[in-house]
């Protein structure tokens, strides 16, 4: 082996400080890509492998009222139904302890649990419920509550209370994890379920398995289904539809890793600039020693050679490091999700994509990054490389020169403007660490607008809520009685009780939106001002309304081709179905996954259409006050005091607790872009230190004659802290209109790819002072080792050749 | 004291038998471009250097030395003219041809060292065996080691550099650059960072080498150490002072002896023509820079003798510019080679004489010296000299 490799391992070995640094920026990217890139692997790849184990439904249908078994195994006889299975699902009140409030809950049951078909519920501890009084428990909703086998849990049922004991833990694929929704998950035998006014042997829900299945084909299936019990009288409530081979959680997390894939590869670039300053270091550093090798017989490509092999040394250094840090972060953030979806996650998983990804990162990366340099290093002349003429006339008499030259004395004391001039001697590498520094402090400055976006938006959404709590009700409810009992609790300022309907729409006889989950009627009162949705196009209702006009969702209008005028056809099922006209658009921020796509019709209009004149399901609720105790105790007051009345409320939501969900779900997310942020901040201070520490080395002479003209430590070392903490603000200076102006675009691809929002815009003011605070501690921080190496150079060091 | 096993026996070949010079360089320009403008740095360089010579390339700061030492390196190139060293035309090689082409056939000597700090000694002695594969890997550290024992620092082969003294820096260095046995050493500055004692040592170990007939070019500004080589190119603002005014008119200054090398016009003669006949008006000075001519001093009997021969470096026809104006004696050119002399008007010599009033006197005693000496050889005396130097 040649003895050249010596001198690479000592360049290695005996400079740790500089390999440490060059193998932490590269592994900081090639971290970040196993991470990200791991997690999203893996956790799509257990999602739908999990979502696929349970057999899930291809639809779900809600029936209007409870039907015998034999009435929806009779389904299996409509063309494309695989099987059936029935189901029941009921909601409930509860509580742990006695003292307790009221909580809502889903009671579920399935004629054999032993025996099912689809959405394969799993037994987790304890026994199936068989008996009147078994009761089990989904097992996310256990952990949440802190409930065990053999607790006690308290259900209101009619006037009366009724303990059960927990006597099994279950998992259920398909519901929201308890941090979103305080809806905890039962499971009870059909007799148990009598208890909750289910009659036994009936049922109100049931799932259907088609073949082949297609996303057409299933609601082919699906009106055929609906078509045949409405000829038995049975009306359908809903349909909801599910794809066999992708959970339902995909897509979102699809858009939720897309933004941090992303930044984990701008950690790479960077890491990868930082590489670039490396090398350009070490073979100013050692340009002399080039030179001299060129002198004594060695080729470009041997010199080539030799600092590529550092590079690709501190490339498998970081991979090392980097390699099994993001697997194991990948692995835990896999699992956190996963136990959100609840999905078990139990034996740590290697995304093959991850570390081929890491692999290519942490090897193509510092090579394509040190080619530049090494390339020009080796190309000098041998000439150039060993001439050493004084302190060099490096600083060029360009236009640009001379401004700063006349700036820095003009404006600043002499030891500024040396530093300021300092800055820009090389402009290649001013330009990349300002590179760095910008994209650190733009991708921070972004992620907080993002944040304050968020909140401005859901701001505004919960502004243009003038009312406080909701309450659902069980079945409709006449609204004089409701309202007049709702203004006997103290602290109701008004109450507006809204009829809701399911609604299948329809355009040009083509069923667009099916009935379920997502789209529901919403008769609201054309004068009311307790909401007003944000309008996009057309106008909200008239006071006085009463035709058939509705609002609807943009995100529907612009997927089907329908604009303000158009008329579409709303089917109510058994209430029949109707023309509406189109007169307006409105933006719900929120779309997709558990959010309401709900169409506005006038009250009276919905009225007429569906009979029910005066009544309704749901009731809006302003307080007096808008403090979030005082609404939480008005909304028990007036469950409590409906309960007393024998009116069933089924769900109740304070917009208090609604905003935390909201505020909960983002900040996930912006936490973990703030991350990434900082990461890519850290690796741009380690660019600035990288570069700075080239000028000392390269200024070495120039700091001895500084010294034997009587310049001290102190100033010396002001030289280099003032020209880090320049680059440091030249960053903050360009950073700022670069966000300013990226900002609101990356807002708003990001609110539709990760939240399914259309958020409000807003720039964070208060960020460009806490970047400026932060890029100016990291300036100084970056620059202090090399200032000090600086004032450590002697005289005689400094001016002795070589 | 040093044993030298491992060159080749060059014996120093005369360029005077025909054979090429070892380095040859040919009206070699050099321009280097400033913020101010084009600097010349070397103006039409003339240089032959035979094999097993040991040159010393004098000269002040700045006056082009180094540059001139790069163009026969092959580190730098000439803006014009042609470069040859060994054979090769290095000015028409590429970096990388010239580098493996150096390896093998210069070896490098520099005034700071310039060993690789981060490898030890022996490992800076191989690196240029490993760059041009010249030996077996398997010899290589054995060669290596044999080169420290040379220079008698073999124990401290396994040392980084920076252990050692600047001394024995410089002596590992001049190992290294024998590496691969190259038939020439060029060295600049190589005692300019040393001791007098430990330059000395230095220069001894140069002359061992050329003993073994390496051809050495060595650049100093010490002129008591360039005495100590063959011959010695004084350079001035990039020009070479021809060597034969600059050792014989010492007390002129560098830039009188540039002035001189340009006033002097340079001619030749055939074997056996003369040059100056006795009795004509002198209106000329003459150096011999090639060959030899006689001076004949004329005999009662009409038959010519033969009074002297002067070779290369010495002058003649002093005596009639500071007496008389007519010449005492006649020379030709030797009856066996032609002879090329430097021809320096009278009134251009008179002209220089005035700017050093020491070679004037210098001059004025040789002259005085020599008429007294034709003196003593009257017509009858065989035994005359004209122009002694």
């Amino acid at each position: 082996m040649s003895v050249i490799w010596y001198k690479v391992w000592f360049d290695l070995w005996h400079n740790k400080t500089r390999t440490l640094l060059a193998v932490l920026s590269i592994a900081a990217g090639v971290f970040a890509v196993g991470a990200i890139f791991g997690m999203s692997e893996l956790l799509i790849t257990n999602m739908n492998e999990s979502h696929r184990a349970v057999l899930p439904t291809h639809i779900d249908v809600g029936l209007a009222r409870y039907v015998d078994e034999d009435v929806i195994l009779s389904i299996r006889e409509v063309p494309g139904v695989e099987d059936v299975e029935p189901y029941n699902s009921v909601t409930a009140l509860y509580k742990l302890h006695p003292e307790d409030e009221w909580r809502q809950a889903v009671v579920q049951m399935r004629p054999d649990f032993e025996a099912q078909k689809y959405e394969l519920l799993q037994l987790r501890g304890g026994h199936w419920p068989g008996t009147k009084n078994d009761l089990a428990i989904e097992r996310m909703a256990a952990q949440f509550l802190g409930v065990e086998i053999g607790d006690s849990v308290i259900f209101k049922i009619g006037d009366q209370e009724r303990t059960l004991p927990v006597t099994g833990l279950i998992r259920h694929p398909f519901v929201p994890p308890p941090q979103f929704m305080d809806l905890a998950f039962f499971f009870m035998s059909g007799e148990g379920m009598e208890r909750l006014n289910v009659p036994e042997g009936k049922f109100g829900a049931f799932y259907v398995r088609i073949t082949p299945y297609s996303y057409d084909h299933a609601r082919e299936v699906a009106s055929a289904i609906k078509d045949k019990l409405a000829k038995q009288g049975v009306g359908v409530g809903s349909f909801v539809y599910e794809d066999p081979e992708e959970h339902w959680g995909s897509s979102m997390m699809d858009g939720f890793t897309l933004v941090q894939k992303l930044l984990a590869i701008i950690c790479v670039v960077v890491g990868a600039i930082l590489i670039y300053n490396t090398l350009s270091n070490l073979i100013t550093q050692q340009t002399n020693q080039i030179g001299i090798l060129k002198a004594i017989g060695a080729r470009t490509s041997t010199i080539i050679g030799i600092y590529l092999v550092n590079a690709l040394v501190y490339g498998m250094l970081a991979l090392v490091i980097a390699l099994p840090l993001g697997a194991l972060v990948a692995s835990t953030t896999t699992k956190i999700f996963l136990n959100l979806y609840n999905i078990d996650y139990v034996q740590f998983e290697l995304s093959a994509q991850a570390v081929t990804f890491q692999v290519i990162c942490a090897l193509a990366a510092p090579l394509l990054a040190g080619l530049p340099p090494v390339l020009h290093g080796a190309r000098i002349s041998v000439r150039q490389a060993i001439a050493s003429y004084g302190l060099g006339g490096d600083f060029r008499s360009g236009r640009l020169d001379r401004l700063v030259d006349a700036f820095g004395q003009s404006w600043l004391p002499t030891l500024y403007a040396t530093a300021f001039g300092n800055m820009f001697r090389h402009r290649g590498r001013l330009l990349l660490t300002q590179l760095v520094l910008i994209i650190a402090g733009g991708s921070f400055l972004m992620v907080v607008s993002l944040n304050s976006s968020a909140t401005f938006t859901l701001d505004n959404l919960y502004g243009r809520r003038h009312f406080d709590t909701t309450i659902q009700f069980g079945s409709i409810q006449r609204a004089a009685r409701v309202q007049a009992l709702a203004e006997t609790v103290p602290g109701v300022e008004a109450s507006e009780l809204r009829l809701v309907q399911s609604a299948t729409l329809f355009v040009e006889g083509q069923l667009i939106k099916e009935a379920g989950i997502g789209t529901s009627l919403q008769g609201i009162p054309t004068g009311s001002d307790f909401s007003s949705p944000l309008i996009v196009a057309g106008r909200w209702f008239l006071p006085g309304e009463n035709g058939r006009a509705v609002v609807m969702t943009r995100q529907t209008a612009e997927d089907n081709d329908i604009q303000v005028g158009d008329t579409v056809i709303l089917d109510l099922g058994q209430l029949g179905r109707d023309e509406w006209q189109v007169v307006g658009l409105y933006d719900p921020v929120f779309v997709g996954g558990f959010n309401q796509d709900t169409i506005f019709a006038p009250l009276e209009s919905l009225y007429q259409t569906t009979k029910k004149y005066g009544q309704g399901s749901v009731l809006y609720v302003r307080t007096t006050s808008h403090d979030p105790e005082f609404t939480a105790a008005v909304t028990k007051q007036l469950k409590e005091m409906y309960d007393r009345h024998g009116l069933k409320v089924a769900i109740s939501e304070t917009q208090a607790d609604s905003r935390k969900t909201a505020d909960w779900q983002f900040a996930i997310v912006i936490w973990m872009m703030l991350s990434l942020a900082i990461i890519v901040a850290l690796v741009g201070g380690l660019a600035l230190m990288g570069a700075l520490s080239i000028g000392v080395i390269e200024r070495t002479k120039e700091i001895g004659v500084l010294r034997a003209v009587g310049a001290r430590s102190r100033a010396i070392l002001g030289i280099f802290v003032m020209e880090g903490v320049l680059q440091g603000l030249l960053s903050w200076l360009v950073a700022m209109p670069i966000s300013f102006l990226v900002s609101p675009l990356l807002a708003a691809a990001l609110g539709k790819a990760m939240f399914g929002a259309t958020l409000d815009y807003q720039y964070n003011w208060s960020a460009v002072t806490t970047w400026f605070i932060t890029v100016v501690v990291i300036s100084i921080v970056a620059s202090i080792l090399p200032a000090r190496s600086a004032t450590r150079i002697s005289v005689r060091d400094s001016l002795a050749y070589a | 004291m040093f044993t030298l096993p491992f060159f080749r026996n060059n014996e120093p070949q005369d360029n005077a038998n025909g054979s090429h010079p070892i380095i040859d360089l040919r009206d070699v320009q050099k321009f280097y471009k400033t913020v101010i403008g084009d600097f010349h740095a070397l103006k039409s360089i003339d240089l032959q250097i035979n094999a097993g010579e040991f040159v010393g390339v004098i000269g002040k700061s700045g006056s082009g030395k180094s540059t001139l030492l790069n163009m026969v390196t092959g580190i730098d190139r000439p803006t014009s003219g042609e470069v040859y060293v060994n054979g090769t035309a290095v000015h028409k090689l590429n970096e990388n041809q010239m580098a493996r082409w150096r390896g093998k056939n210069l070896g490098i000597v520099f005034q700071f060292f310039q060993l690789l700090p981060t490898i030890s000694v022996i490992e800076n002695i191989m690196l240029p065996m490993d760059f041009c594969r010249t030996y077996p890997m398997r010899e290589r550290e054995k060669r290596a080691l044999g080169l420290l024992e040379m220079v008698e620092l073999a124990d401290h082969a396994y040392k980084l550099p920076t252990a050692l003294s600047g001394g024995q820096q410089q002596r590992v260095a001049i190992a290294r650059a024998l590496a691969n046995d190259p038939p020439i050493v060029i060295a600049d500055e190589p005692t300019g960072n040393l001791d007098s004692k430990t330059a000395e040592s230095v220069f001894a170990l140069f002359n061992d080498l050329v003993a073994k007939g390496k051809t050495i070019i060595i650049v100093t500004h010490d002129s008591g150490l360039a005495k100590q080589t063959h011959r010695t190119a004084l350079i001035t603002d990039g020009e070479i002072v021809n060597e034969y005014v600059a050792k014989d008119m010492t007390t002129l200054t560098q830039d009188q002896l540039l002035q001189a090398t340009r006033l002097a016009k340079c001619q030749t003669y055939e074997a056996g023509s003369m040059i100056i006949s006795e009795g004509t008006n002198a209106d000329s000075f003459y150096i011999v820079s090639k060959g030899n001519v006689e001076v004949v001093l004329p005999r009662a009997n009409q038959s010519d003798v033969v009074a002297l021969q002067l070779g290369p470096g010495k002058v003649f026809g002093e005596m009639a510019f500071f007496h008389e104006r007519r010449r005492w004696a006649s020379v030709r050119a030797s009856e066996h080679n032609p002879v090329e002399v430097l021809v320096l008007s009278y009134d251009q010599l008179d002209e220089l004489l005035a700017q050093s009033e020491a070679t004037r006197e210098a001059l004025q005693r040789l002259a005085n010296r020599n008429m007294e000496n034709v003196a003593r050889q009257s017509p009858g005396n065989l035994t005359g000299r004209e122009g002694t130097s």
